[in-house]
């Protein structure tokens, strides 16, 4: 997946994300995109709290994480 | 493939057409090399036909210090072995001169300190890694982590007298860390003061009931001190050798299953060798090592950070959590990475969205700089 993804380079990046569709704005497709990395994060954090369930510091950034796509919901326009 | 002149030509009595069947192999040779501190540091890679692998070799002031089988991410190994041997040296001295860099960036933190500390340790650049963790230690007095990679790197410099002042006055001053006993109780091994050795490991499986290691070094004390020079052929074993084996295999099931037939020296030398190979190959030493000096180059010299560089650290890291090296918290490195990633890409499409006039980039770029803005402090609150 991230072998794809930085394969992908900026501009081929960019030029999806600002490419004219009826559907999307710019700002969903870049969204989408952005939550796509932060699921992959929260696989791993997830997979550490399974390994260890007393690990402190994946539980809290777990926690982090939630705080995160909340507010990234939020400052879409 | 033979020519009509074979038969007249020869090289070293050997025909020419035998000769061009082995030829010499072929080198591809890449150096590379910075300074620091006065000190010069080169660094050579190069394809090792024998070993079928790409090596590194890392030298200060031209004294080798390193020599490396190099582990390369899967999709380099397709690459042409030229391209493998220079995207090798092109990351290593990446790798190495932000570690520099980092020195002064990083400030008097001394967790960062001790992070770079085991980097250069990992590199064999012992002197440089006795400095920072000497600093962490400074700063912070119960830092276990660091005290252990300060005895380790001791050690390394064959200064065992060193380590064992060192880890005496962590003791003293956190009775209660079973991982310094046992740090302690391995130094006095090396030193070949079994009693010593011995009180401190026992204090800390009392304290980890659970510490293989541990148990492992005092079955390899019992097993060293154990006196069978002039008695049978085969010794029985010292009876506190084979306790720490029982002990071990509560957790280990296929010592469980074998326990029985273990009786003698031999037996239980044997095992331990087994049971030591395995524990080196569950060290994940080099992995958080590398690990963690991503986290600096990301938190510290962002700007100086590819995101394809990003992208393969990820990669890489998924390779070896794949291979068995599945713990949690390189996990929780792999966790963060992906956001470090999240952030970087955001940072370079704000970049190539800047050029452009057009006035949906414009709106995507004002959407980019509040994302960038949350994405930071984020980055900044993840826990390592």
């Amino acid at each position: 997946m991230t072998t794809e993804r930085t394969a992908n380079t900026i501009h081929k990046l960019l030029s999806r994300i600002l490419a004219p569709q009826p559907e999307n704005r710019p700002e969903e497709i870049l969204q989408t995109e952005l939550l796509d990395y932060l699921s992959s994060s929260e696989k791993e954090f997830r997979r550490a709290c399974q390994i260890n369930p007393n690990f402190g510091k994946s539980l809290r950034n777990l926690e982090l994480l939630q705080y995160y796509g909340r507010e990234l919901f939020s400052l879409l326009p | 493939m033979t020519s009509f002149l074979d038969e007249d030509l020869n090289f070293f009595g050997q025909a020419l057409s035998q000769t061009e069947q082995s030829p010499r192999p072929e080198s591809f040779l890449q150096k590379g090399s910075l300074t620091w501190a006065g000190n010069n540091y080169l660094l050579e890679s190069d394809y090792d036909w024998e070993e079928g692998q790409v090596f590194l070799c890392l030298y200060r002031n031209r004294a080798l210090t390193l020599y490396l089988a190099c582990d390369l991410l899967e999709q380099e190994k397709q690459l042409p072995l030229a391209e493998q041997v220079k995207q090798t040296l092109s990351r290593e001295l990446e790798s190495l001169g932000s570690a520099f860099q980092l020195t002064r960036l990083t400030g008097k933190n001394p967790i960062h300190l001790n992070t770079l500390g085991l980097y250069f340790y990992t590199k064999n650049l012992w002197p440089e890694a006795r400095d920072l963790l000497d600093r962490a230690l400074k700063l912070k007095s119960d830092y276990s982590d660091a005290y252990r990679n300060l005895s380790n790197v001791y050690l390394k410099m064959g200064l065992p007298q060193e380590a064992v002042h060192l880890l005496e006055r962590a003791v003293n001053l956190n009775p209660n860390f079973a991982d310094l006993h046992n740090s302690l109780g391995w130094v006095y091994l090396e030193c070949g003061r079994h009693p010593e050795a011995r009180k401190h490991l026992e204090t800390a499986t009392r304290l980890n009931p659970a510490y293989q290691e541990a148990f492992l070094n005092l079955c390899l004390s019992y097993l060293q001190t154990s006196n069978h020079a002039q008695t049978y052929q085969h010794p029985s074993a010292p009876e506190e050798s084979l306790d720490a084996l029982r002990q071990i295999a509560t957790q280990d099931q296929e010592l469980r299953g074998i326990l029985h037939q273990i009786s003698t020296w031999e037996d239980v030398s044997r095992q331990y060798l087994i049971l030591k190979d395995k524990q080196a190959r569950r060290d994940s030493t080099n992995l958080r090592a590398l690990c963690g000096l991503f986290y600096l180059r990301f938190q510290f010299d962002r700007a100086n950070l590819k995101r394809e560089t990003m992208g393969q650290s990820i990669t890489w890291l998924q390779e070896r959590l794949a291979r068995g090296y599945d713990y949690a918290d390189l996990r929780n490195f792999l966790g963060c990475f992906h956001i470090f990633l999240a952030d970087l890409t955001m940072r370079d499409l704000l970049t190539a969205t800047e050029g452009i006039a057009d006035q949906r980039a414009r709106r995507l770029a004002k959407y980019l700089k509040k994302l960038s803005r949350l994405s930071e402090h984020a980055c900044g609150q993840l826990s390592l």
